[in-house]
Order: C-alpha cells, then sequence, then structure tokens
C-alpha cells in the first residue's frame, strides 16, 4: 500500500515544490539550487508518475530487492549530476557539498543496487539518502531561520565565517518597511 | 560611419528612422522609458544536464548495453521530466538570458523529450504499438528530419561560443540524420550510429553544463571554456583554470537575487 499511496505525495513535493523552487533559484543567481533541485525534481516527477502507473497495468515494477535496470541506470545518472553540482556548492557551502555529494554517493549505492538485484545495496542507500535529507532539511532551516530573524540563529555552514556564528547580524535588507509585499520584505506590518 | 543617436529631439524625424518613435507632441521617448537587466543565474546548465542523462540513458539501451525490450515503459517517465520539462524550462529561462543559441535549441529538445515520453507511454498504456528497430518506423524518423536541421543549423552558430557546445550541437544533429535512416529503412545498423553520436553528443553536454556551473559558482575558469582565439567571442584566457571572466553587479550583504552566489 505504501507503493500506492505514496507517489502523488513524490509528484507534487518532490516534483512540482521542487522544481518551482529551482526555478526562483535563477531569479535568485543561485546556479546550483537551479540545477540541483531542477534536476531532482524531473526525478522525482517522473519515478512517482511510473509507480503511479503501477496500478492501471501499463507498468511493470519488479519486486522489492529485485533487478531494475532502468531505474538503477537513472540513478547512475543522477549521482553524476549530484555530483557535479556538489563541486559547484563546495566555492560556497562545505555543508551544500556535502548534502548534495552524500546524495551522490546514495545515488551510486542505489544504482549499484537495482543493477544487481542486492537488498544489502538497497539498505546502505536508503541510510545514506536519509543522511542526505538530515542535512538538506538543516540547511533549509537554518536559511529559513536567519534570514526571518536578521540573525545567525543556525550556523549556515558556508566559508564565511560571520555566517557560522550564532547571533552575528545578518545585515540590514533592502527595502521600504512601510510599503506593501515585494518593496518590504515579508508580508505583515512591523 | 554614421552615428546612431536614438535621442535627438531637435530632430524627431531622425530619431524616428533610428528606431524610435517620438509622441505626438515630440516629447523625448526616452524620458519615460527605462531599460531594465535583471541578472539571473546561467539557465542552461539544468537543460543540458536533462539531455545528457535522458540522452545516455535511451542511446546505451539502444547499443544493447543494459536492460530489454520490455525496459521503455520504466524508461519514459524520468526522460519525460528531465530531458523534458526541466530542458524545456531552461530553454525558457535562456529567453531571458538573451541566449539565441540555448533557448533555441534546450526549448527544441525539451519538446522531443516530452513527445518521447508521451509516445512510450500510450504504447504502454497498450493504445499503439511501436514496432522493433528493425522494422521500418517511418512516422517516428520523420521526427529527425526538423530535430537534426535545426540541430546541425545550431553547431554553426555555436561556432562563434565554444568548442565544446559546438561539440554537442554537431554530435546530435548528425547522429539525428543516422537515426532517421535507420528507423526509416529499419536497418538497426544506423541506429546505432546515431546512438554512438547522441552519446558522444550527450558527454559534451555534461561538460558544457559543468564548466558553465563551475564557472559561475566559483567565479573563475575551473573547466576549460574550450575557446579557440580570434573565431570565438571568449578570450583564449577562457581555457586557463584560475581566470576571472565575470564582474557582476552585486550587493554582497544583500538578499538572494542582489548578490550573485558566492
Amino acid at each position: 500500500m505504501a507503493v500506492q499511496s505514496s507517489p502523488s505525495y513524490g509528484i507534487f513535493f518532490g516534483g512540482v515544490g521542487q522544481f518551482a523552487a529551482a526555478m526562483w533559484a535563477y531569479r535568485a543567481r543561485d546556479a546550483v539550487a537551479a540545477a540541483f533541485n531542477g534536476s531532482w525534481a524531473a526525478f522525482w516527477l517522473g519515478t512517482s508518475i511510473m509507480y503511479l502507473l503501477v496500478p492501471t497495468g501499463a507498468v511493470f515494477v519488479p519486486a522489492r530487492d529485485a533487478m531494475f535496470a532502468p531505474l538503477g541506470m537513472w540513478f547512475m545518472y543522477m549521482a553524476a549530476v549530484s555530483f557535479t553540482t556538489s563541486l559547484a556548492a563546495l566555492a560556497r557551502s562545505p555543508g551544500g557539498f556535502a548534502a548534495q555529494a552524500v546524495v551522490g554517493v546514495a545515488s551510486v549505492l542505489a544504482a549499484i543496487g537495482l543493477l544487481s538485484g542486492s537488498s544489502g545495496w538497497d539498505t546502505a542507500a536508503g541510510w545514506a539518502f536519509v543522511a542526505a535529507a538530515a542535512l538538506s532539511f538543516y540547511i533549509g532551516a537554518a536559511t529559513m531561520l536567519d534570514n526571518v530573524y536578521g540573525i545567525i540563529a543556525l550556523p549556515l555552514l558556508t566559508w564565511r565565517r560571520g555566517e557560522n556564528t550564532v547571533g552575528t547580524s545578518t545585515g540590514e535588507p533592502i527595502q521600504f518597511a512601510d510599503n506593501d509585499p515585494g518593496v518590504k520584505v515579508g508580508q505583515q506590518p512591523r | 560611419m554614421a552615428d546612431l543617436d536614438l535621442n535627438d529631439t531637435r530632430n524627431p524625424e531622425r530619431a524616428a528612422s533610428n528606431g524610435l518613435h517620438h509622441d505626438r507632441d515630440g516629447a523625448d521617448p526616452w524620458s519615460h522609458a527605462r531599460v531594465y537587466l535583471t541578472p539571473i543565474a546561467p539557465p542552461a546548465t539544468l537543460g543540458l544536464f536533462g539531455f545528457f542523462a535522458s540522452t545516455a540513458l535511451v542511446s546505451t539501451w539502444l547499443l544493447h548495453w543494459w536492460g530489454s525490450a520490455a525496459s521503455p515503459p520504466t524508461m519514459f517517465e524520468v526522460a519525460a521530466f528531465f530531458g523534458g520539462l526541466a530542458q524545456f524550462a531552461s530553454g525558457l529561462w535562456s529567453f531571458r538570458a538573451r541566449d539565441y543559441v540555448g533557448s533555441a535549441l534546450l526549448t527544441m529538445w525539451g519538446t522531443y523529450w516530452m513527445a518521447w515520453g508521451l509516445l512510450e507511454g500510450i504504447a504502454a498504456a497498450g493504445v499503439i504499438r511501436i514496432p522493433p528497430e528493425s522494422v521500418a518506423n517511418t512516422g517516428f524518423a520523420v521526427w529527425f528530419i526538423p530535430l537534426g536541421l535545426f540541430t546541425l543549423w545550431g553547431s554553426v552558430a555555436a561556432i562563434r561560443e565554444n568548442v565544446p557546445l559546438f561539440m554537442v550541437l554537431f554530435c546530435v544533429g548528425a547522429g539525428c540524420w543516422a537515426i532517421c535512416g535507420g528507423f526509416w529503412t529499419g536497418i538497426p545498423v544506423w541506429v546505432h550510429v546515431g546512438a554512438w553520436m547522441f552519446l558522444f553528443g550527450a558527454f559534451f553536454a555534461w561538460y558544457t553544463g559543468a564548466m558553465i556551473l563551475l564557472e559561475y559558482s566559483w567565479g573563475r575558469v575551473i573547466l576549460p571554456l574550450g575557446v579557440l582565439p580570434r573565431l570565438m567571442k571568449l578570450p583564449a584566457r577562457a581555457n586557463v583554470p584560475g581566470t576571472v571572466l565575470s564582474h557582476p553587479v552585486e550587493y554582497l550583504s544583500g538578499q538572494p537575487g542582489t548578490r550573485r552566489v558566492p
């Protein structure tokens, strides 16, 4: 039942939501996020729809721990993309590098598991993806808190010393504070 | 060489002939016209990565390196979104980046992968039947005529850009004609020749996307940009790792969008 009910969530949160973030990353001039989140959003959209099609009978997916070459091959290319973006992320953020490099390692493990039909590799890949998800959550959470509070509440794990020292001001945003959303930062009167 | 004066308020007719029209009362159009340049991250990388992954995956399958005839129903979904939607979106952003080659070619190949995904999807649903590659399939073969024509034409334009991009477009554009001939006649060897050329193109697509991404993220050349001096726009030092090529406009302590990352 888990396989039947989880694809819908994968389509919209892992897919549409992440894809929208990647598109806004262009405007934020963040090339790493545009490439990494855009690639993984597409992957989530595709694999989720694949699993969604299984109950219709149009698509046959092998049993868990069996060999599944097409998905294994996709993971191989996702690993190549993730390692490339992680090297780009290293310019600014060792935290971002770690998160994306772990995604790359997890993808390699998943590719080996799916191409060989080995449950041990699949399990190792699962744990590596959990570690990558935890790192991604931390970076997203730290970025949100730091922007809302205007100080470093959680270290951002970048190379800039000020961005890792708790309590450091993140600086005054460019805004007219008593104006409309978009001109000021946020939506509430301050 | 004649001067181009778009702001000649003393001679509205001359200014109009240079491309600008004055109001009926002769007011200077520049007084209420503004051009804003809004920087964005380079869009091509996502599209090139989508093209790389989808093209390499399907090409290696066509070459029988892995999988079986039963593989496409679990291949087309990610191809439709990664090679398709993501590449198409990066092509649309390339219009914003005023990139003629990127906007034309990434959107075109994005539509190809979405179309291929749809084709394989309705085949998986049993609505149509796709013949094996040893049987002529002219309906599919004709797809590669405009693809091959426009991609090769793009490679001519890319001669002014850089060698890796030229190689992507040349390999893929030439490969389209081999693929077209293979599916048109039902002779698999031509399909395999095309698949090899697509595979080379896919590798160059990864390299081109990576070199753009790394140069932008590190603020200096990491992977050589493959420039032939005098023939291409960038200087020869674009081939030297460590060279700083761009000086972005930014407000370092500002929020995303006002500064470049890093």
